[in-house]
């Protein structure tokens, strides 16, 4: 006999006497009549498959290779710092008396490994959906355009984020467990927790922002990987050039006069001065500075520090804009 | 247009019309589509894209309205979870396995993980892509990529389905598997379907009703079967004697003309065709064929525009 489970042909044959009936299932073409998820499933289903594509999951060897080169970039220096301090800690020794990088000075390492990791994988969540017209196919699911660039971008995001912040937990154990008193440390560095995430998130939403626009500008991961480096190091040559516009020599003179050589301050002119605004476009060192003032790690600015996070939250609020712009309707 | 069961139309266009720039791809179109398989048929520029975007929400109209399975098309994110569409252009991501890709398609429209896995397992089986599932879709032939088109527009089990150009870049064999592999999947599992071509032949053989679109406008709209019923023209085809036969007929009161290599016989009554057996005996013409002739829908576009 053939049991009929679906649209499909179904028929029956006799069975011979004393045989046993055997059975044959003929699937056919089922409908579907469970439950169908709307905006909120389809947003997810595309932030999973976002999460997969950062990986290489599903896609062939190559595109693994690239995600595990730089989680090892990540992740190594700080299981390496780890490891020397439970060396050092079961020998008898104080980690203090070797200079091991603190959580700050992790996080410029981390810059450059993310900027690295968000102009080359980054780009691969948008650029290929384009270029291969697989938008149009998201366009017609129960989705916005929008949708899909935002759940592409948090895909992103967690990546960066866990590139940030795994590396700074690690550190933070090692530091803590090795101290005499895990408690103590914990109070003595109260700052350190919060600082440490609010980077993280900070260099997370940065790195993601600024690949993620240079992806729905161009159809080819190429350019975008391009775009993401060109725009650090021309906004940088902008801010150095302009610097050295608007700082006079009788202001370097002066300014050595009142402050003698003062740590981070690359302008060298007056506090205040317009020199320091236009130093705010060497976005790295935007970013440093933002750190250093989160992590309490510096003591004067020439300038509000409010005006680092100004800068770092008009990058990402820009690149959202782009996103906007390139996302709000896709016409076919 | 006829109603099945009284349910709305599943979708609906009301004076609709897209510009871009000076040229007007949509004029002023008003028409319904329902259940079953309707064919938007039309040359190269004709709209078929245009309109088909327009109900999908992709592009949006200069003017008029429309809807889509009974809602306001112009917020039918709901609608989409009961739509596929499978697009003219290549859409395929070439470094993704039809398996991984289908199956995703079907979370995105909304499946629960199993069952989205589960459905792209047989819909690739359905369109043939059993074998060759696991295979990243950049490596398909032109033929593989159509049917992984149907396969991830038809894995949530859509109610209505919008082929553009299904068979666009087919040889003959291709194109006639895609068609009977189309006609499967609308007949047998119930899934109404909006077809594009520029191909009469490809509507001839998958729809039930047609629209024919000219410069963004409705030229015509029906059953297919009107169109294709036989007429009162009576089609002789012989082996030779075309001219000689024409006499013999004429000289029997009936009008014929030579076409090819047939004689056409316009408003033929029963008698004359007691005239006909006659003259071929006459002539001793060896006989071919003797029959009413079909409409096709080639006819539509030699008929002067109403």
């Amino acid at each position: 006999m053939i049991r009929d489970q679906g649209s499909g042909s179904a028929a029956s044959g006799p069975a011979g006497a004393g045989q046993p009936e055997g059975e044959v299932f003929d699937l056919g073409y089922r409908h579907y009549d469970g439950p169908r998820g709307g905006r909120g499933t389809a947003f997810v289903a595309v932030y999973a498959d976002g999460l997969r594509m950062v990986t290489g999951l599903g896609r062939g060897t190559a595109a693994k290779i690239m995600p595990l080169i730089f989680a090892l970039l990540a992740m190594g220096p700080a299981l390496f710092i780890v490891f020397l301090a439970g060396v050092i800690t079961s020998f008898g020794g104080d980690p203090d008396d070797i200079e091991l990088p603190q959580h700050h000075e992790y996080y410029v390492f981390t810059f450059v490994v993310m900027l690295l990791f968000a102009a080359t994988v980054a780009p691969g969540l948008l650029s290929p959906d384009r270029r291969n017209s697989v938008i149009a196919l998201y366009t017609v699911r129960p989705l916005t355009s929008i949708d899909y660039a935002l759940a592409r971008w948090l895909a992103f995001f967690t990546f960066a984020l866990a590139f940030a912040l795994i590396p700074q937990a690690l550190l933070y154990a090692s530091f803590m467990l090795s101290d005499d008193s895990p408690g103590g440390y914990v109070k003595d560095n109260l700052r350190d927790l919060p600082a440490i995430i609010g980077v993280g998130l900070i260099l997370a939403a940065f790195m993601t922002a600024v690949a993620m626009a240079a992806a729905a500008l161009t159809t080819r991961r190429a350019f975008a990987t391009a775009g993401v480096i060109a725009f650090i190091f021309i906004t940088a040559a902008v801010g150095g050039f302009g610097q050295d516009i608007l700082t006079s020599e009788e202001d370097r003179i002066e300014y050595r006069r009142i402050h003698g050589p003062r740590q981070g301050d690359e302008t060298q002119a007056p506090d205040g001065d317009a020199a320091h605004f236009i130093h705010l476009l060497i976005l790295p060192e935007t970013l440093g500075r933002f750190s250093e003032w989160l992590f309490d790690r510096r003591d004067t600015f020439p300038i509000s520090p409010w005006y680092n996070a100004a800068t770092i939250a008009a990058v990402i609020g820009g690149s959202f804009g782009v996103l906007g712009f390139r996302y709000r309707r896709m016409e076919a | 247009m006829v109603r099945i069961h009284g349910m709305p139309a599943l979708l609906s266009a009301h004076n609709l019309s897209k510009n871009y720039g000076e040229i007007a791809a949509l004029r002023d179109v008003t028409l319904d589509i329902e259940e079953g398989t309707t064919g938007l048929l039309g040359a190269n520029g004709a709209g078929k894209s245009t309109l088909m975007t327009v109900f999908l929400g992709i592009t949006k109209p200069t003017s008029g309205s429309f809807t889509v399975l009974g809602g306001d098309g112009s917020d039918s994110i709901n609608a989409h979870r009961l739509i596929g569409y499978s697009p003219e252009y290549e859409c395929l991501p070439p470094n993704v396995s039809a398996a991984e890709f289908v199956t995703h398609m079907a979370r995105v429209s909304g499946l629960p993980r199993t069952e989205a896995r589960t459905r792209a397992t047989d819909v690739l089986r359905h369109v043939g892509l059993d074998e060759e599932r696991y295979r990243p879709m950049g490596t398909y032939s032109t033929g593989m990529k159509q049917r992984a088109k149907l396969a991830q527009a038809i894995v949530h089990d859509p109610m209505l389905v919008l082929l553009d150009e299904p068979t666009a870049g087919l040889d003959p064999t291709g194109r006639q598997e895609m068609l009977e592999l189309i006609s499967r999947t609308s007949r047998e599992f119930g899934i109404s379907m909006l077809i594009s071509s520029h191909l009469m032949g490809d509507i001839e053989r998958t729809c039930d009703r047609i629209i024919v679109l000219e410069a963004g406008e409705v030229l015509e709209q029906g059953e297919v079967s009107g169109y294709l019923t036989e007429t009162e023209t009576l089609v002789i085809e012989l082996d030779e004697g075309l001219e000689e036969m024409a006499e013999a007929l004429a000289r029997k009161g009936i009008n014929a003309t030579v076409e090819g290599r047939a004689l056409i016989v316009p408003d033929a009554a029963g008698e004359d065709y007691d005239a006909i057996r006659d003259a071929i005996i006459e002539t001793g013409a060896l006989l071919y064929r003797l029959a009413p002739r079909a409409h096709t829908l080639s006819d539509i576009f030699r008929r002067p525009a109403a």
